[in-house]
């Protein structure tokens, strides 16, 4: 049984694209956060989460986009979401997530919005 | 005081015989021999007598010291004291007191000596007692006695029976080889002792010549016999002792050496049993290393299992900058070799040897260096190191010291982290209980009162002793009530006191505002800031009038409410939009949350619950899913909310299986009739 998380880097231009796949629970959230520690510490500020192979996402992990989202913002960075599975959807827009983050269909879209920002 | 009238009548028993004797030879003339039954029962008693001094003078402190020296000691003085009574005896006692009386008192003291020195004897024999020891030595005190006694029997002096001596002079040497204590003397208590041997071994050669011209046998047969054999039993086991120590002189500095090995493990090991506090314990065992094995440096590196390098614990004799230029990584430089071998390294010339050569740039004053791995069950956790300032500082015995400090070092350091981790486990155990009471006295503990045509049931299930699930009645007034179902983020304690922070507020603020989104959107500005900002939580809130059958609902990123048209058996989700509480500090969501009002009909049902309800997990990692509740709820819309309720969670129950609940679940189930 598939419990875990899987996270893969990549770095486009300035942009950093997470790809989350697997769990995101209480057990895999401290990965998954050490990762974007990782990047705000290299003073990437411009994450995409990709969301593509993410099979289950619990509060935990809500909380480390959460955790982070306002450092990120304070140094003219942002997350933005992408590539949400149906099920990865609803679990976001039932607590709100649409309103307050940038989410995409594709990763391209995501990426071409930090683009035009800057 | 007790113990001196005890002493005084030992004393006095032997003494007595002693004076009955001398009243016996005075008077009756016993001595003379000529009734020989009377001549048997004097030697008898003396021997008794002398026998009798065993307990007093095994019992005196003076007489038995525990030291090995001490007790030579002993030995010299009984030896000197030999010397000096015979000279009084001759110069002094002889003329004063005539030939028998001069006999009858230094047999008595004599024996005194003998005793003494036997006793000395025995005490250095039973230094390592093993099993035959006492029988070996118990035949040399009969063999002695009875040899003594045929003596005194037979009126015969120890020259003439000479071949029969050889009996109790057999077993003396082989007691003489018990002189294990040898071993435990340092080296300079090795010259001392050996010195104290050497006379004590010309002592006694002369003192045979001396017991013998003393003519005792005058006195007794068996007494001059058993002062004999005592004497003779004494300076064989005391040069046997001499020839012992004599071949143990070569290696005594080796032993010394061994003494201070097992006396600093030792004091090692008391240190570290009783220091629980790890960084306390560490610098303690920097200093020992440094201390016993003759180090200028020494310093102690430990890593967590998952570490992929060492972290520098405590050092001892390094400069900061040494300190701060060393590197512990688990794949390069010593610390690489020694994980990944688990041997010690030994580096006898730092500058040279080819696994320490590219240390040079740190390691200025450091010539000779061991590395020696703490292993443990989960590997090598730790590396124990010392360095000297010049090449070839150490010698395998050095090398075992540190190998067997470092085992201790492992078991200490576990001890430690267990003793830690078992007190940071009470305290969160003790913590838990807490806020388990805590949250279970923030749920309601019944339903509110309702009108006939209203059924209300509720459940809460943590899936750990504190959970952040929480559902609420609030009173509003006689016709009006509130529901609240939530979700605080993460769980354990926090959760359990943000619950009772939103408790309060929402029951506040309840009475203020008769809307539901006024009441959410306060309640977000109060929360927001502080909540932990990993935290968010998830409410609905719903007033229901039971006597103009509405019911008004704002939904803070909460589940949505389920509703069951019974007559139309129709399932809707009523789904305002929202945010979850804490996640914006109140612009965004004031803006985003929605209010609905409906009325509530006959044959419905609504179904508040928290995702652990929906999302509970089987062994597949299946969710139970809105479908499964639906149909369940369908199943047994006709039984009371409390049946529905039960047939509910135990349909969840049966889904997730052996499965552990990873989610608390709540839900309020409420029917219109």
């Amino acid at each position: 049984m598939q419990t875990d998380i899987i996270l893969k880097r990549e770095d486009i231009n300035g942009v950093s694209v997470i790809h989350v796949g697997g769990y995101l629970d209480a057990h895999t959230a401290t990965k998954f956060e050490s990762l974007i520690l990782e990047l705000t510490n290299a003073e990437r500020y411009k994450l995409i989460l990709n969301f593509k192979e993410l099979d289950y996402i619990s509060s935990a992990g809500l909380g480390v986009i959460m955790g982070n989202i306002e450092e990120i913002r304070n140094h003219d960075g942002d997350i933005k979401l992408s590539d949400m599975g149906e099920k990865i959807y609803r679990v976001f827009d039932l607590v709100g997530f649409p309103s307050l983050y940038d989410i995409f269909d594709t990763q391209k879209e995501a990426e071409t919005a930090f683009e035009s920002k800057s | 005081m007790k113990a001196f009238s005890k002493n005084f009548i030992l004393l006095l028993l032997p003494l007595l015989v002693f004076f009955v004797v001398y009243i016996g030879d005075t008077v009756f003339k016993i001595n003379t021999g000529v009734v020989e039954v009377l001549a048997w029962l004097r030697e008898l008693l003396l021997l008794g007598a002398i026998a009798g001094l065993v307990p007093l003078l095994s019992s005196l402190k003076i007489l038995n010291p525990g030291k090995t020296t001490a007790k030579f000691r002993v030995l010299l003085f009984v030896v000197i004291a030999f010397f000096v009574v015979s000279v009084v005896h001759k110069f002094v006692l002889v003329p004063i007191f005539g030939t028998l009386n001069g006999y009858v008192l230094i047999s008595i003291i004599y024996s005194f000596l003998s005793i003494i020195g036997l006793i000395q004897i025995r005490d250095l024999i039973y230094f390592k007692r093993k099993k035959n020891t006492g029988k070996v030595f118990a035949a040399l005190i009969i063999s002695i006695s009875m040899v003594s006694i045929y003596g005194g029997l037979s009126s015969k002096d120890f020259q003439q029976i000479l071949g029969i001596v050889m009996i109790p002079i057999g077993f003396a040497i082989f007691n003489s080889f018990r002189v294990s204590w040898i071993a435990y003397l340092s080296k300079s208590q090795k010259y001392l002792v050996l010195l104290f041997c050497m006379i004590l071994v010309a002592g006694s050669y002369f003192l045979r010549d001396l017991v013998i011209a003393s003519a005792l046998f005058e006195y007794s047969y068996s007494v001059e016999i058993f002062v004999h054999l005592a004497t003779t039993s004494i300076s064989i086991y005391t040069f046997f002792g001499m020839v012992g120590l004599l071949l143990h002189l070569p290696t005594a500095t080796l032993f010394d050496r061994k003494i201070r090995d097992i006396e600093s493990l030792q004091s090692l090991s008391r240190a570290v049993s009783s220091v629980l506090d790890v960084s306390k314990l560490t610098e303690m065992i920097s200093e020992f290393t440094a201390e016993y094995s003759n180090s200028q440096y020494s310093w102690l590196v430990l890593r967590e299992p998952d570490d992929d390098e060492f972290y520098l614990m405590s050092s001892h004799g390094l400069t900061e900058e040494q300190q701060n230029n060393m590197s512990f990584k688990i794949d390069e430089g010593t610390s690489g070799l020694i994980f990944k071998s688990g041997e010690p390294l030994i580096s006898q010339d730092v500058a040279r040897e080819e696994s320490t050569k590219h240390l040079k740039f740190w390691n200025a004053g450091i010539k000779s260096l061991i590395g020696y791995p703490l292993i443990s069950e989960a590997g090598v956790i730790g590396i124990l190191y010392a360095g000297m300032n010049e090449e070839y500082g150490y010698d395998n015995d050095d090398i075992d010291l540190i190998g067997a400090f470092s085992n201790h070092i492992v078991i200490a350091l576990e001890n430690a982290k267990l003793v830690e981790g078992s007190i940071e486990k009470e305290r969160l155990e003790h913590e838990l209980r807490l806020a388990h009471e805590v949250q279970l006295n923030l749920l309601p503990k019944g339903v509110p009162d309702l009108p006939d045509d209203f059924d209300i049931a509720a459940a809460s299930m943590p899936a750990n002793e504190v959970g952040g699930d929480y559902f609420d009645f609030i009173e509003i007034y006689e016709n009006r009530f509130g529901l609240v179902t939530g979700d605080v983020s993460g769980k354990g304690t926090s959760a359990a006191f943000y619950m009772a922070e939103i408790k309060g507020m929402i029951q506040a603020y309840s009475r203020i505002y008769d809307s539901p989104r006024k009441i959410l959107c306060d309640v977000n500005r109060a929360l927001y800031g502080n909540l932990d900002s990993r935290s968010f939580i998830s409410l609905t809130y719903a007033i229901v009038d039971s006597k103009k059958h509405k019911m008004k609902y704002s939904r803070a990123g909460h589940m949505p409410i389920l509703r069951y048209l019974e007559k139309e058996n129709e399932w809707s989700e009523l789904e305002p939009k929202g945010i979850g509480l804490g996640m914006d500090k109140g612009d965004i969501f004031d803006k985003v949350i929605e209010e609905a009002e409906i009325k509530l009909k006959s044959d419905e049902l609504y179904f508040f619950y928290t995702d652990g309800a929906s999302d509970a997990m089987n062994h597949n990692q299946e969710e139970f899913g809105e479908e499964k509740l639906r149909i369940s709820l369908t199943k047994h819309y006709h039984l009371s909310c409390e049946e529905i309720k039960a047939n509910l969670i135990n349909d969840i129950w049966k889904h997730i299986g052996k499965q552990d609940v990873h989610d608390d679940i709540t839900m309020i189930i409420m029917k219109i009739k």
